[in-house]
């Protein structure tokens, strides 16, 4: 499974809801009509899953762009 | 894992649709490790896989040959079904693969059919596909595969579009960076995932 991910680009945050710390869980990201399992910080409680800002403005937008032929 | 889009998830689903029996006997062209014939060996079929290349990996509890899917080395109305994922594609075009699996299928048998294909008339494909020294794919529109079925005598009972699966594996190639986009010189919105089943309904030639 893939995980881009590390432990310290999540260490400090807790989810803003429940207070809680937050672990690596495998998550199932979507895009138009695909999916794909991957590992992302996710709530301990509620489940609520977090991206790292380097991971939205990096390679999830090269991703998107890619998926959209652009 | 089974390399091709849809993985053992949608071998299964052709399996479900093909209606056979267990203890049919089922074709692999094209089966690379054998993942498939695995599947198929441990639901109860007799699996026999076919494969230019000749794979080490992996413990087989399934038959499995080396050679081409234009010279089948398997006696004429042999097989119960004939599995082909994400191959006729790849395969030159007209180079008498299809009249060969009509060859080795009992009459009445079976083929479970995957493979890429194209949504809509596109002639940036069709510039490639027409190419013979091309290396790419030749995608087809899901009328020409049916017309090519049709016309090697292969009664087409069912397809669907199963356009999801080629984006889950493209989503995984993306983000794993396991794949270049610059592979395919053409976009990939048009390029659709088709699954069908078909029987053979004429005497082989």
């Amino acid at each position: 499974m893939a995980h881009y991910v590390n432990e310290e680009d999540f260490i400090h945050w807790r989810c803003a809801k429940c207070n809680s710390e937050l672990e690596l869980r495998k998550v199932v990201v979507s895009y138009l009509d695909g999916s794909f399992p991957v590992e992302l910080p996710v709530c301990k409680v509620c489940g609520q899953v977090f991206i790292p800002e380097s991971l939205a403005t990096q390679k999830m937008l090269e991703i998107e762009q890619q998926m959209e032929d652009k | 894992m089974n390399p091709a889009p849809g993985g053992i998830a949608l071998t299964e689903k052709l399996l479900n649709l093909s209606l056979l029996q267990k203890g049919s006997m089922i074709l692999d062209v094209g089966c690379g490790d054998g993942d498939a014939c695995r599947f198929l060996s441990s639901e109860g079929y007799r699996a026999i896989g076919l494969d230019i290349v000749r794979h080490s990996s992996g413990k087989m509890n399934s038959e499995r040959i080396q050679g081409q899917i234009n010279a089948i080395p398997i006696l004429e109305e042999t097989v119960d079904a004939v599995l082909m994922e994400c191959v006729l594609s790849i395969l030159p075009t007209d180079d008498g693969s299809l009249t060969e699996i009509i060859r080795v299928l009992k009459p009445g048998g079976i083929l479970l059919f995957s493979d890429l294909y194209m949504r809509y008339p596109d002639e940036e494909l069709e510039k490639n596909r027409i190419d013979s020294e091309s290396d790419y794919p030749k995608i087809r529109l899901a009328d020409e595969l049916l017309n090519i079925f049709g016309e090697s005598g292969l009664s087409v009972r069912y397809w669907e579009d199963q356009s999801a699966v080629l984006q889950s594996l493209r989503l995984k190639f993306l983000w794993e960076g396991s794949a270049s986009e610059n592979k395919f010189p053409y976009k990939m919105k048009n390029i659709g995932y088709i699954c069908l089943i078909a029987e053979r309904v004429s005497a082989s030639g």
